[in-house]
C-alpha cells in the first residue's frame, strides 16, 4: 500500500514536471480574441507604465481592433540590457524597443534592428519629414534608418539667475564666446565660508560621451571621419578643444573635480546652488519643476573658436528584425512616435517630442515648466549633431576608459587622445574580437 | 565471502534513496555541473549572446596572453592577496589571542569584532567609500587632526598642527586605492576570529602546564603549544584566504569601478566586465577556467606541504 502511494506521488509530481521542463517556450503569438499581440519593451518606470496603460495603449488598440499591446519593462535604466539580452538568449525577445542614443549603438552595431526604410517607402500616409531630421539621422545606420525618435533634446547652458545677480555677471547671451564662459565661471566661484575649500563652482561638468563632443566640434575637431573609418582625436584642434573642458575642473578650478564634487552629481550641484551653471537638457525639466528656489533660465553653449555646438540625447524606438509581425509593430511605432506618443510625452514632462508638429505648439513651448527662454532648445536644434559612434561600439566604449587619467590629471590630456585614438583605430581596422 | 547479489529489498532501498537525493542532484547538474560544463565549451567559442556562438578553439587563450589588462588585474589580485592574507591572519589570530582570555565583557568584545563579518554587502561598501572621502571622510578628517607639538621657532611654545596635513586621496589616488581596499578588508578579521577562538579552546590545558612546569615563557609557550594545536584551523583560514582574496569582487565594482586608471581592477572585476560589459561570453569563460587553475594549483601546492606543518591530534 506505501509503495503504490509513493509511487503515486511520484507520478503526480513528475509528470507536469517533465511536461514543464521539455514544453517549448514560445511567446504567444495571438491573444484569445485573435488579435496579434506585439510586445514592447521600455524602460518605464511606474508612473510611465500607469500612462502608457491609461492613455497611450487603449487609444492604440481602438483604432487599431486587430492588435493587442503587451508592455514589458525595465523599470528603469539599470537591468535594461541584461534584462532584454536575457528576453533574447531565451528565444521571447520583443517586438519593439525602446532605446536611446546610449545604447542605440550598441544593437544597431549587432544587427538586430529592422530596417524601417522599405516600410516608409510603401507606406503612403507616413512622412519622414514630420520628424526633426537632425534628430532622425541618430537612427540611421550604415544607409538604414534602424529606429524613430520619439522625443529629444539638446544640451543648453542652464544657470542660476539668482548667483549671477550675487556676482554681478551679465546672463549668458548670443556673445557668450569661451573666453567670457570661463570669465564668468571665474567670477562665479567662490569660496563662501572661508575654509580655504571652494563651496559654489562656475560650472559643473559631466565627464559622458554624450557632452564632450560637443567641446571638440566647437574648436574645429570631429571625434571620428564621415565614414566611421578613422578616428580623429589625435589632431590637435580636437585636443584643445577636449583640453578646454577638462582644464575647467583640473587648472581652472571653476568646475569640481571629482572628488569636490562631494558625491553629488551635476545635477544635484546645480539645485543645491553649489554650481551656477550646467550644461543640461530639456529632460530635467521634470526634475527642476519639482521646486527650485531661485529663479533660473536656459541659453546657447558659448560659442567655440570654430562656432557653436553641441549634442543631441534622444530617446526612441525600434523594431527587432527577430519579429514575426513586422506590419503590425510598424503601426504601433508610427503611433507610438507619431502625434498621440508626443502628446503622451508632453503630458509626461519627458522633453521633446521628436514630432514636429507637437514640439512647436504652445503646449510645449509655453508649457509651465519651462523658463523663460526655453526657444533656446528649439534654436539649438540647427546646430546641434549627434555623437558618432563605429560599427566596433564595444571596443569604442573600452577605448573611453583611456580618457580616465586626463580627467583625474595623472596623465595629459594629449596621452589620453593619442591612446584613445590609437585603441579605436586598432579596433576599426583590425579585428572585432 | 561471496559476494550476494543485491536482494530486491536492497534495490528498492537504493531507489528510494536516489529518489530523495534526485531535487538536490536536479538542482546540481541544473545550475552548478551544467553551467560549468558549459562555461568550458564557450571558453573554446566566441559569443556575444546576441549573434550565434562561433568556434575558435584556443583563440580566447592566446589572446589574453597578449591582453595587458589581465597582466594588470591578475598583478592587481597578486598585490592585494600578498597583503591581505598575512594581515588578516595575523589579526584574526591576534583578536583571537587577546578575546579568549576570561575577563568578564568578553563576549561582548567577540560580538562587537564578529558583527563586522557578517555585515558585509553594498551597504558597508558604501559606507567605507564615504570614510575614504579625501576632503569630508571620517579618516582623512582624523588624520588632520590637530595634534600639539613645540614651536621651535617661537621658544619652545605649544602649537596646534594637523597630525598629518595633506593626507592620501584613498581611492581617488592610484598608488593609495588598493592599500585603501586592504584597510577596509581588515575590519572583517570577526570571521577569522571565530574559528580561531574555537580553534584556541580545543587546546587542552593540561599542555600549557607541562610547558610551566618545563620553565616556557609565553612566547615559547606560544610558539611550541598554541601554533602546533592550531595548525589545523590556521591551515583551514590559510586556504580559505587564499581562494577569498582572488575572488575579491564586490569591493572594487561597487567602490571604484575598476579603479583610479586600472589600479584596482581586479581579475574577477575585469571578467565580470568581459562578460557583461563587453558582452565577451567566451573571452570571460576563458578566464573563469585560468582563474580555476591558478587557485586549484595553489590549493594543491599547500595541501603538498601540509603535512610538514599541519599537527592533527
Amino acid at each position: 500500500m506505501r509503495k503504490l502511494l509513493t509511487y503515486i506521488i511520484i507520478l503526480i509530481v513528475a509528470v507536469p514536471l517533465v511536461r514543464w521542463v521539455f514544453q517549448p517556450k514560445i511567446r504567444p503569438e495571438y491573444d484569445e480574441k485573435g488579435r496579434v499581440i506585439i510586445e514592447w519593451y521600455n524602460y518605464a518606470t511606474p508612473e510611465f507604465l500607469e500612462l502608457y496603460e491609461k492613455y497611450l495603449i487603449p487609444e492604440f488598440e481602438r483604432t487599431h481592433p486587430n492588435i493587442k499591446i503587451r508592455l514589458n519593462s525595465s523599470m528603469g535604466d539599470t537591468g535594461y540590457d541584461a534584462k532584454l539580452l536575457t528576453l533574447i538568449a531565451g528565444k521571447i525577445a520583443p517586438d519593439i524597443i525602446h532605446i536611446t542614443q546610449q545604447n542605440f549603438p550598441f544593437y544597431a552595431s549587432k544587427g538586430l534592428l529592422m530596417d524601417l526604410n522599405p516600410a516608409i517607402e510603401k507606406d503612403p500616409e507616413f512622412n519622414i519629414d514630420d520628424y526633426f531630421g537632425q534628430v532622425v539621422d541618430g537612427l540611421r545606420y550604415q544607409g538604414e534608418l534602424l529606429g524613430l525618435p520619439s522625443d529629444f533634446s539638446a544640451i543648453c547652458l542652464v544657470y542660476n539667475k539668482k548667483l549671477f545677480d550675487e556676482a554681478k555677471v551679465p546672463y549668458p547671451d548670443e556673445t557668450w564666446d569661451w573666453n567670457k564662459f570661463l570669465w564668468a565661471a571665474r567670477k562665479l566661484t567662490k569660496d563662501t565660508d572661508g575654509d580655504g575649500a571652494t563651496d559654489q563652482f562656475g560650472f559643473a561638468s559631466v565627464n559622458s560621451y554624450n557632452r564632450w563632443p560637443a567641446w571638440v566640434w566647437a574648436n574645429g575637431g570631429e571625434v571620428l571621419s564621415a565614414d566611421a573609418k578613422k578616428c580623429l582625436m589625435d589632431d590637435p584642434k580636437a585636443i584643445e578643444g577636449l583640453k578646454f573642458y577638462i582644464n575647467l575642473s583640473l587648472k581652472e578650478h571653476v568646475a569640481p573635480t571629482s572628488t569636490q564634487n562631494l558625491g553629488q552629481d551635476y545635477e544635484q550641484m546645480f539645485m543645491a546652488q553649489r554650481a551656477a551653471m550646467i550644461a543640461d537638457s530639456r529632460y530635467a525639466y521634470k526634475l527642476f519643476s519639482k521646486g527650485l528656489e531661485f529663479p533660473w533660465d536656459v541659453a546657447h553653449m558659448p560659442k567655440g573658436p570654430a562656432g557653436r555646438a553641441t549634442t543631441f540625447i534622444w530617446g526612441g524606438n525600434c523594431i527587432l528584425k527577430s519579429t514575426k509581425h513586422p506590419k503590425e509593430a510598424w503601426e504601433f511605432l508610427k503611433f507610438v512616435s507619431g502625434y498621440e506618443g508626443a502628446l503622451l510625452n508632453v503630458k509626461a514632462g519627458n522633453a521633446f517630442p521628436a514630432y514636429k508638429k507637437v514640439a512647436m505648439s504652445d503646449q510645449v513651448l509655453k508649457s509651465p515648466i519651462s523658463p523663460p527662454s526655453d526657444h533656446v532648445f528649439i534654436e539649438a536644434i540647427e546646430y546641434g549633431r549627434q555623437a558618432p559612434f563605429p560599427p566596433q561600439y564595444t571596443e569604442f566604449n573600452q577605448a573611453m576608459r583611456n580618457f580616465e587619467g586626463a580627467w583625474l590629471g595623472y596623465s595629459s590630456v594629449e596621452d589620453a587622445c593619442k591612446a584613445f585614438t590609437d585603441a579605436v583605430n586598432a579596433a576599426i581596422s583590425g579585428e572585432v574580437w | 565471502m561471496k559476494k550476494q547479489r543485491s536482494s530486491k529489498l536492497q534495490r528498492i532501498e537504493a531507489l528510494q534513496g536516489f529518489l530523495f537525493i534526485l531535487p538536490w542532484v536536479i538542482g546540481f547538474l541544473a545550475f552548478a555541473a551544467g553551467p560549468v560544463i558549459a562555461s568550458l565549451c564557450i571558453s573554446f567559442c566566441k559569443w556575444d549572446i546576441l549573434t550565434p556562438a562561433e568556434f575558435v578553439g584556443f583563440g580566447n587563450y592566446a589572446k589574453m596572453m597578449e591582453d595587458p589588462l589581465i597582466a594588470k588585474s591578475l598583478v592587481n589580485t597578486l598585490y592585494y592577496a600578498v597583503f591581505h592574507i598575512p594581515l588578516a591572519m595575523c589579526g584574526a589570530l591576534g583578536t583571537a589571542l587577546l578575546l579568549n582570555q576570561k575577563l568578564k565583557g568578553m563576549r561582548v568584545f567577540r560580538t562587537l569584532f564578529y558583527v563586522p563579518s557578517v555585515t558585509a554587502g553594498v551597504a558597508t561598501f558604501l559606507l567605507w567609500t564615504w570614510i575614504f572621502n579625501p576632503e569630508l571622510g571620517l579618516l582623512n578628517r582624523a588624520l588632520r587632526h590637530e595634534v600639539p607639538w613645540i614651536d621651535f621657532a617661537n621658544g619652545l611654545a605649544i602649537k596646534w598642527v594637523p597630525f598629518i596635513a595633506n593626507p592620501p586621496k584613498w581611492l581617488a589616488d592610484p598608488q593609495w586605492a588598493m592599500p585603501a581596499l586592504i584597510i577596509m578588508a581588515l575590519w572583517g578579521v570577526g570571521g577569522g576570529m571565530i574559528i580561531y577562538l574555537a580553534g584556541l579552546q580545543g587546546i587542552p590545558e593540561e599542555l600549557y602546564e607541562a610547558a610551566e612546569i618545563d620553565g616556557a615563557n609565553s612566547i615559547q609557550k606560544f610558539r611550541r603549544v598554541t601554533i602546533p594545536m592550531l595548525s589545523p584551523t590556521i591551515f583551514f583560514n590559510l586556504i580559505m584566504s587564499i581562494i577569498g582574496s582572488f575572488q575579491v569582487f564586490g569591493a572594487a565594482f561597487i567602490m571604484t569601478g575598476g579603479g583610479p586608471m586600472n589600479a584596482t581592477l581586479f581579475y574577477v572585476l575585469y571578467l565580470f566586465q568581459n562578460a557583461f560589459m563587453y558582452f565577451r561570453m567566451g573571452y570571460a569563460s576563458a578566464m573563469a577556467w585560468l582563474l580555476f587553475l591558478i587557485i586549484m594549483t595553489l590549493t594543491l601546492i599547500q595541501f603538498k606541504l601540509a603535512p610538514k606543518w599541519v599537527h592533527y591530534q
